[in-house]
């Protein structure tokens, strides 16, 4: 329990210092959410910023937006007319979370099981197959893997839809071009965590017991070896879920990734500070669950420093 | 007695990097029912690989049985499947290892890792085999059994897990324990409870022993019979009181001279000059022999083992009838010299 507070109290303060940042590094960018290449008359631009306090002081700018964060609004966009940042977020978010989760749920279910099976078979082919693989994996860019798969199933076989967002089928593809680093990443890790277990002396023991192999990599080398790739999971899955803009601008998906990119062209100061907000929160949030699976896969750390018993 | 374990001519290699590493050459021993037979010598002479052959598991690749027939209680164990012998360690024969502080699992129970040989060889289901885990803690003194077994290794003392591990290597009753150096990375005090309990467990269970250890302070309080190994050889076997008494191998003199006696002034600290072969290489002769300070010519040709008394039998040239210096070492004059 203390330890959550004092975990929650420095996420607090985490936050705090991203938005100062945030907020004063986008100030400092020339221009602002009204400058175009046409010249408004000066009135036009005059009143606008009024009506979005841009004329303020930027102290005030700040301490405004502080306590409007504070109470949960993130502000209007500056953009999209009559649209809050929030209802951005509420609308975008669960697109490229749903893609997102597909994509965790594969890199997951391929990537360890591969691990486990490279590990296993430890310079023989399968380990041979499963490395070439996380090689493409990693070293191939997620746009070209998404080209290759548009072209291959959308255009030449034409069992899946090539872009946009409509029902279960459309997710398949975007969902796959999004997973391919993740899962050999995770491969990887696991491969290389299981090696490295595989040789321990308690390993030594259980087959001295008697134990299968199954036995032996399920319940004594698993747990021991998937600690490198939580601590990997925690950024990961809070990057895939707030969407890549990549991935959703070549399958036309309305997800979040595109406004993050679109509002720093756009000079859209709410909408990129309200997305990094959001993006920082499920950040420390999940880095603080990576650190409570920690505690549960391995007894040696302990949660509440100090109290040892 | 009848003879419970019989090792025939094993042979065990590494393939490394540097080339084959010849660990275990020709070795043939028994153990009897109910007996503790030790096995010394020093780092890399092949005791814990030889270990490792019996209970069959060797990490292969790197390691390979070239040669050798293992029999347990007259069943061929090198003739088994792997299936079959997962059937075999642990229940019949059992292994506890030097460093308890890496043997267990550290991010299991005391619990689960003792009634998993419960749940494996006898299958009981989880909560019984927690019933008869905590019974085997009990039987290896620990206190307070019942809560260790919530605990996870690190909140154990060093001497506390090595009683977890003879705990669960006697836990389905084995018929051998091998136990490779089990005292070493213990203090003293500790070194003392451990043997204690593996004798009083050799006394009331019957199970017969073979102790691995560089000490031969701990092999000569709890062994009734010694192999002496050197590069990957049974260079000397005898019975325990014999070997100390009357050794017939002046590597095994050499041994017993490099015990530090504290006791003795103007005692400095003896060893054995040179290093141990290069096991990368095959020696043609003797392989203590560049070592030797009794090196004679016949000594570049393999010595076989010589019988020097009842159950005593040494790779020693000097053992041969033929030889002038038998009378000498018969009477223990290796160590007169």
């Amino acid at each position: 329990m203390h330890f959550l507070i004092h975990r929650l109290a420095s996420m607090f303060l985490v936050l705090f210092v991203i938005i100062t940042a945030t907020f004063l590094l986008m100030h400092a960018i020339p221009g602002g959410p009204f400058t175009t290449e046409k010249n408004l008359p000066e009135a036009i631009q005059k009143n606008m910023e009024e009506r979005y306090h841009l004329n303020d002081p930027l102290w005030k700018q700040y301490a405004d937006y502080l306590a409007h964060v504070a109470s949960g609004d993130l502000g209007p966009s500056f953009k999209y007319e009559n649209r809050s940042v929030n209802d951005l977020i509420r609308e975008s978010f669960p697109v490229s979370a749903e893609l997102g989760v597909i994509a965790i749920f594969w890199a997951i279910c391929l990537g360890i099981p591969a691990g486990i099976i490279a590990a296993v078979y430890h310079n023989r082919w399968p380990d041979y197959i499963a490395m070439f693989l996380t090689t493409i994996g990693i070293s191939v860019p997620g746009f070209i893997l998404a080209a290759l798969l548009i072209f291959v199933f959308a255009l030449q076989l034409g069992w899946l839809p090539a872009a946009l967002w409509e029902g279960p089928s459309s997710t398949v593809l975007p969902a796959l071009a999004l997973t391919g680093l993740p899962t050999a990443f995770i491969a990887r890790l696991t491969r290389s965590g299981m090696l490295e277990v595989l040789n321990q002396d308690y390993i030594r023991t259980v087959r001295a017991k008697g134990l299968s192999q199954y036995t032996i990599l399920t319940r004594h080398a698993l747990k021991n070896a998937l600690i490198p790739v939580v601590t990997y999971l925690g950024p990961l899955i809070a990057g895939i879920l707030t969407g890549s803009f990549v991935i959703e601008t070549i399958f036309a998906i309305p997800g979040l990734g595109r406004h993050f990119v679109t509002s720093i062209y756009n000079r859209d100061y709410t909408v990129i500070l309200g997305i990094t907000i959001f993006y920082s929160a499920l950040l420390v949030t999940l880095n603080l669950l990576v650190d409570i699976v920690y505690a549960l896969l391995d007894p040696r750390i302990k949660l509440n420093e100090g109290k040892d018993d | 007695m009848p003879v419970l374990l019989d090792v025939q001519n094993l042979s065990v290699i590494f393939h490394t990097y540097a080339g084959t590493v010849r660990a275990v050459n020709n070795v043939s021993f028994t153990v009897n029912q109910g007996k503790i037979i030790g096995i010394v010598g020093e780092s890399g002479c092949g005791k814990s690989a030889t270990a490792q052959a019996i209970m069959g598991i060797l990490p292969q690749p790197p390691a390979e049985m070239i040669s050798g027939g293992i029999y347990l209680d007259a069943a061929e164990l090198t003739a088994l499947s792997e299936k079959e012998l997962q059937h075999i360690r642990g229940k019949k024969m059992s292994m506890i290892f030097q460093d308890p502080m890496t043997a267990l699992n550290p991010v299991l129970t005391i619990g689960l890792q003792i009634a998993e040989m419960f749940m494996h060889h006898q299958h009981l289901a989880y909560k019984d085999a927690l019933l008869q885990a905590e019974k085997a803690l009990y039987s290896v003194d620990i206190p307070a059994p019942k809560a260790r077994l919530e605990q996870y290794p690190h909140q154990l003392s060093g001497g506390m897990r090595q009683r977890v591990m003879i705990a669960m290597a006697l836990a389905c009753q084995p018929k051998l324990i091998i136990a490779d150096e089990p005292t070493t990375a213990l203090d003293v005090t500790i070194q003392a409870q451990i043997i204690d309990l593996l004798r009083s467990k050799n006394q009331k269970l019957g199970t017969s022993i073979i102790l691995i250890s560089h000490d031969l302070g701990v092999i000569a309080s709890l062994c009734q019979r010694v192999l002496v190994m050197y590069a990957g050889e049974i260079i000397e076997a005898a019975p325990a009181a014999d070997l100390y008494r009357l050794p017939a191998h002046p590597y095994t003199y050499g041994l017993l001279q490099s015990v530090p006696r504290p006791d003795r002034k103007n005692h400095g600290l003896l060893s054995i000059a040179g290093q141990p072969p290069n096991l990368l290489k095959i020696s043609s002769g003797c392989s203590f022999g560049p070592r030797c300070s009794y090196s004679m010519e016949i000594c570049r040709q393999k010595p076989p083992l010589l019988s020097v008394g009842e159950q005593h039998a040494t790779r020693c040239w000097l053992a041969h009838t033929d030889s002038p210096h038998r009378q000498m070492l018969l009477q223990g004059g290796l160590l007169i010299k």
